[in-house]
């Protein structure tokens, strides 16, 4: 990794913090276009055999799946809600952001998602619409390589071909299919920032199957980007750990960042622009934390929604199982999605899209675990049946049998597994934030973020139809339910949106319909952080075609300077 | 020495010291010769597999014969496999492929001073009972733990990984492209009861 | 000449070393020939020292050793085996050294309790002494000499009827640190002592206790760790026993113990278990009742 960098600062026009998506394609955005870029990352930069690395890590039990990135004293968090916010588990510190680990899922979100307010009375708009954003969602299908194809009836509009040709369905999606249409529900191949041929200089699909921890390089991640805006001149640093903005006495304008390096130090980086682009998370927590005197609230905290309106994706998923085999773990992406009940006629039951998975039953794990004795012995002490005891007063190590009697997970059967994810939307309420717990910190003794996320009743709505469409699936299809995960006692997913979002009431919102902060005129914003909705679709495509177009509004601002 | 006399003598024994000493360095003579004896037939082939790489051709023999007898009968096993599987794959953190060689040693001068022989020159049974007695399979796999805890880490483990992200599996997962294999995108939209 | 006799000395025949270290080198051959594991040799090794005395089984350790050299395999399992035959016949031979040819036999009740004790401790150091060493945890090494101790028990019976129609092939010899004794006089027929046998009793309670409990404990202590920080703990704990009782809370926190401080428990229990066994002795030796001293040997001093 890169230790022996030079992590001073420089001479910049704009500094970006944070290397995901949304900073990688700014960076590269500005740098091609011939301006001084300089991105702060506060995680590594890692290598190709790194990947290697994480995939082996990521199938092996026994290794920290997440050993490269995480650092919790550094990240260090705090949980309020009913919702447990697993941030360090799913939110990922590095060059790359949290794409490194994504599936690369890239639907767009839909129309309705723009205009909750003016057609449901719900939520609130957003001070663009999504015919706005469709050139920056065709850039950002370019630039990721999304592979897709144009079947889905219930989909947003487009015009824009995939760059590239989707992925034919699975043998498990034909199971579904009869089913699903019998019950009139339509199938459509789910679009993926996954290579379904050469693309970019990068490899189509190997069939890893391991798509959080791609080695072959076919599946999207921000690195790309940071290697194409340092082609074009830009400098990424990473390991700088960003601890504050510093804004002017007028209180106008950001100054500099105060960041830390490794070594100890801290340093202030000047620029004429800055890019705050660190996750739903983290960017409120950054501007929660530059507070001054000018804002005591904290930075472009004004209208006091830093931190609020916090959204996450709720998900349900359905396990069952078939008489029939399923094929399932021979390839680990999603191949089919269903929109059929995205777009509500009316305002309630919510937007929930459904995706058939291919990796039914985790195949991880098997001898290369050995159960603890304690938990069989106590098995066998609070239900004593007679083989529970026999087994442990002949094996009381519990030992793991090696040759012809050797365990690995199976999906074999009869009966072989299957099942269906769905997820849906948030509505944004003021109690759901990111605020700051004082009485704990991170490395540098700030005070960590404070998360409370809890489902409204139009989530609970929404997912308990989901489910209700999932048992009807899986009835059609023969299968016997096996389990349901539902939203009680659920973690937080990988999706944090809303916490500086965009609208054109500086009283109520943190950036306007271009992503800059009404508080600050070189203050901008690119992340999920600024979406005033949820939808009911990953956020990432989104998150890209943003960051374009915010973009291009630097851009402008800089060229008319 | 005396001789074997009765109990009541009035005579005891003389001067016990040197004689347990003279036995003691008898014994003790015995055992240096004895183990420099042992450990001048005890070299084997030192043929590195490369020269970044601490594992020799021994190494991967023996773990091939440790793979042969903890995979099922079902799984076919050869040098080649594991050797490009386990060891010359990249290495997940610094220090594994030190730590592999070392607990293949370790299970080899277990299987030498218990069996007799070296695992190469085991049945598979007989292997697996090499395991068992050094308590591997009792054992929760530990990086940092006893030498029991990390043969089964490195040596048992990374074997079981090699097994589960080959196609070889197939027999005990029913999957034809495991995680973890570059096996392309046809197995997934295959019909069950393609090729075998 | 007189030559004192130590109340607790130990008695070694170079004779009998040298026939254990045969046996012991022959025996170890076999079985690594038929895949047999050693702690079977290594128990009739200590059977033996019930017939013939302590210094079959010295030499048998010996032979052990010698084969591991041999081989050029001498490793941890070499030492928790001579561990074990040494601290066995050992531990046999303090609780009473007179492990003559010719000398009567203990009762089969003692020599029974004799052979549980000593094997409780003698297991309970060589599993310790392995984990310490680092080849393999405490509860492994503990239950894999399970078998040998039943294997002793059989043989000690056997060996102990035996012992009075072996001929004294091999004069015996004191242990080397002579000290003055007052009288010699023919020594006094053995006979089971009720005391003696109670002393005995709980000594062995306290070697059984240690052998038993820190398998179980370490055991455990393993099993959580497998648990990648306390946080995962309190969280699997919290599901199994809830919140808010006294019991969960209790719960959780043995748990959250074992977790933090069960290996380092196991790794001081000889320390522990010497505390009570001294506590023991000095409770008794207050109370009079029989010391080990009489527990080892009921004769008086001798003197020619």
């Amino acid at each position: 990794m890169t230790d022996d960098i030079d992590r001073t600062p420089s001479d910049t026009e704009v500094c970006i913090v944070g290397s995901g998506p949304a900073g990688a394609l700014t960076a590269y955005s500005l740098a091609r276009r011939g301006h001084d870029v300089l991105v702060l990352e506060a995680g590594e930069r890692l290598e190709r055999a790194d990947h290697h690395r994480r995939m082996e890590m990521w199938l092996r039990p026994n290794f920290d799946r997440d050993a490269f990135w995480r650092e919790d004293e550094r990240d260090a968090f705090t949980s309020t809600g009913d919702i447990y916010a697993r941030l360090n588990e799913t939110r990922l510190k590095a060059v790359g952001g949290t794409s490194v680990h994504w599936d690369a899922n890239t639907p767009r979100l839909h129309p309705k998602d723009f205009e909750m307010q003016s057609r449901y009375g719900l939520g609130r708009d957003w001070p663009i619409s999504y015919d706005d954003l469709r050139p920056y969602y065709a850039r950002a299908e370019r630039e990721m390589g999304v592979s897709g194809v144009d079947d889905n009836p219930y989909g947003p509009p487009r015009t824009a071909p995939y760059p590239q040709e989707g992925f034919p369905p699975s043998y498990s999606d034909s199971l579904f299919a009869e089913a699903c249409d019998s019950l009139g529900i339509s199938m459509a191949t789910q679009p993926k920032a996954i290579n379904s041929e050469p693309y970019d200089g990068r490899s189509k699909c190997l069939g890893y199957g391991v798509c959080n921890a791609c080695p072959s390089g076919a599946k999207y991640t921000a690195e790309v980007h940071v290697r194409k805006a340092e082609e074009h001149g830009a400098r990424i640093v990473d390991q700088a750990q960003v601890l504050r903005l510093e804004n002017d006495a007028d209180g106008e304008t950001v100054e500099s960042v105060l960041y830390a390096t490794p070594d100890g130090t801290t340093h202030r980086q000047a620029a004429d622009q800055f890019v705050l682009a660190c996750g739903g998370i983290e960017t409120p927590r950054l501007l929660l934390l530059s507070d001054s005197s000018q804002y005591p609230d904290g930075l472009a905290n004004s209208s006091g929604a830093v931190g609020r309106y916090l959204m996450d994706h709720p998900s349900v998923t359905t396990n069952a199982v078939l008489e029939e085999p399923t094929q399932q773990n021979n390839v680990g992406w999603v191949s089919s999605r269903s929109d059929q009940f995205y777009d509500p006629g009316a305002a309630g039951p919510g937007s929930f899209h459904l995706t058939f998975d291919n990796t039914a039953r985790s195949v991880s794990g098997g001898a290369q675990s050995r159960k603890p004795a304690s938990t069989r012995l106590l098995g066998a002490v609070t239900s004593p049946t007679l083989s529970a005891l026999a087994d442990v007063a002949t094996d009381p190590l519990n030992e793991t049998s090696l040759g012809d009697s050797l365990e690995l997970p199976t999906t074999d059967g009869p009966p072989y597994p299957v099942s269906i994810r769905g997820a849906g939307e948030m509505l944004p309420r003021a109690e759901n934030r990111v605020t700051l717990d004082r009485s704990k910190t991170d490395n540098h003794g700030r005070p960590v973020p404070s998360i409370e996320l809890s489902d409204g009743a139009h989530a609970q709505r929404t997912m308990d139809h989901c489910l209700e469409v999932q048992a009807d699936i899986m009835a059609e299809l023969g299968a016997e339910i096996t389990s349901v995960s539902t939203l009680s006692d659920r973690p937080m997913s990988t999706h944090h949106m809303g916490t500086t979002r965009m609208g054109t009431d500086p009283e109520a919102s943190v950036v306007d319909a271009q992503c800059r902060t009404h508080d600050l005129e070189n203050l901008w914003v690119a992340s999920s952080s600024v979406f005033p909705t949820s939808g009911a679709n990953n956020p990432t495509l989104t998150i890209g075609a943003l960051a374009l177009k915010t973009a291009e509004h630097i851009d402008e601002t800089l060229s008319s300077a | 020495m005396t001789d074997g006399s009765q109990r009541g003598d009035s005579e005891r024994a003389t001067a016990p010291e040197p004689t347990r000493r003279q036995l003691l360095g008898a014994l003790g003579g015995a055992a240096v010769a004895a183990g420099a004896y042992g450990y001048g037939t005890g070299s084997r082939e030192a043929e590195q597999l490369s020269d970044s790489h601490p594992a020799s051709r021994a190494h991967v023999e023996a773990a091939t014969a440790v793979a042969d007898a903890i995979y099922p009968q079902s799984v076919a096993v050869d040098e080649s496999f594991v050797e490009n599987a386990v060891f010359r794959r990249v290495e997940p953190t610094p220090g594994h492929f030190d730590a592999l060689v070392e607990t293949i040693e370790a299970v080899e001068r277990h299987a030498s001073a218990r069996f007799g022989a070296s695992v190469t020159g085991l049945s598979p049974g007989t292997r697996r009972q090499v395991l068992q007695s050094m308590n591997v399979t009792a054992v929760h796999a530990m990086p940092d733990g006893t030498t029991a805890e990390r043969v089964r880490f490195y040596l048992l483990n990374d074997l079981l990984y090699a097994l589960f992200t080959s196609p070889r599996s197939r027999p005990l997962t029913g999957i034809e492209n495991p995680p973890g294999h570059p096996g392309g995108l046809a197995a997934y939209r295959r019909a069950p009861g393609g090729d075998e | 000449m007189v030559l004192p006799v130590q109340r607790s000395g130990m008695v070694v025949s170079s004779g009998w070393v040298a026939v254990g270290a045969g046996v012991g080198f022959a025996l170890t051959i076999g079985s690594t020939t038929a895949a047999v594991p050693a702690v079977y040799p290594a128990a009739v090794l200590v059977a033996a020292a019930f017939a013939v005395g302590p210094s079959v089984t010295l030499g048998g350790a010996a032979g052990v050793i010698i084969h591991d050299l041999f081989r050029g395999a001498v490793g941890l399992w070499t030492a928790e085996l001579a561990v074990w035959m040494l601290a066995y016949a050992g531990l046999v031979a303090w609780l009473d050294p007179d492990r003559t040819p010719g000398a009567p036999t203990w009762a089969a009740r003692t020599a029974l309790l004799a052979c549980l004790v000593a094997g409780a401790y003698a297991t309970a150091t060589a599993a310790w002494l392995t984990a310490v060493l680092g080849g393999e945890p405490f509860y492994t090494g503990g239950v894999d000499f399970l078998p040998g101790l039943l294997v002793v028990v059989v043989g000690a019976l056997l060996g102990g009827r035996l012992r009075e129609s072996v001929p004294p092939l091999f004069a015996e010899e004191r242990s080397h640190t002579p000290r003055v004794a007052a009288d010699s006089a023919a020594p006094r027929p053995r006979r089971f002592d009720r005391r003696r046998g109670a002393a005995l009793l709980g000594l062995g309670v306290v070697g059984v206790l240690w052998l038993v409990g820190a398998i179980g404990l370490d055991a455990f202590a393993h099993d959580l760790g497998k648990f990648g920080s306390e946080n995962e703990l309190r969280n699997y704990a919290g599901n199994l026993f809830g919140t808010g009782t006294l019991v969960a809370a209790l719960g959780v926190s043995v748990l959250v113990g074992v977790y933090h401080y069960g290996d380092l428990v196991v790794r001081l229990s000889p320390l522990l278990v010497g505390c009570v066994v001294l506590s023991l002795r000095w409770f008794v030796s207050t109370r009079r009742l029989p010391d080990w001293g009489a527990v080892a040997s009921d004769r008086r001093p001798t003197d020619d």
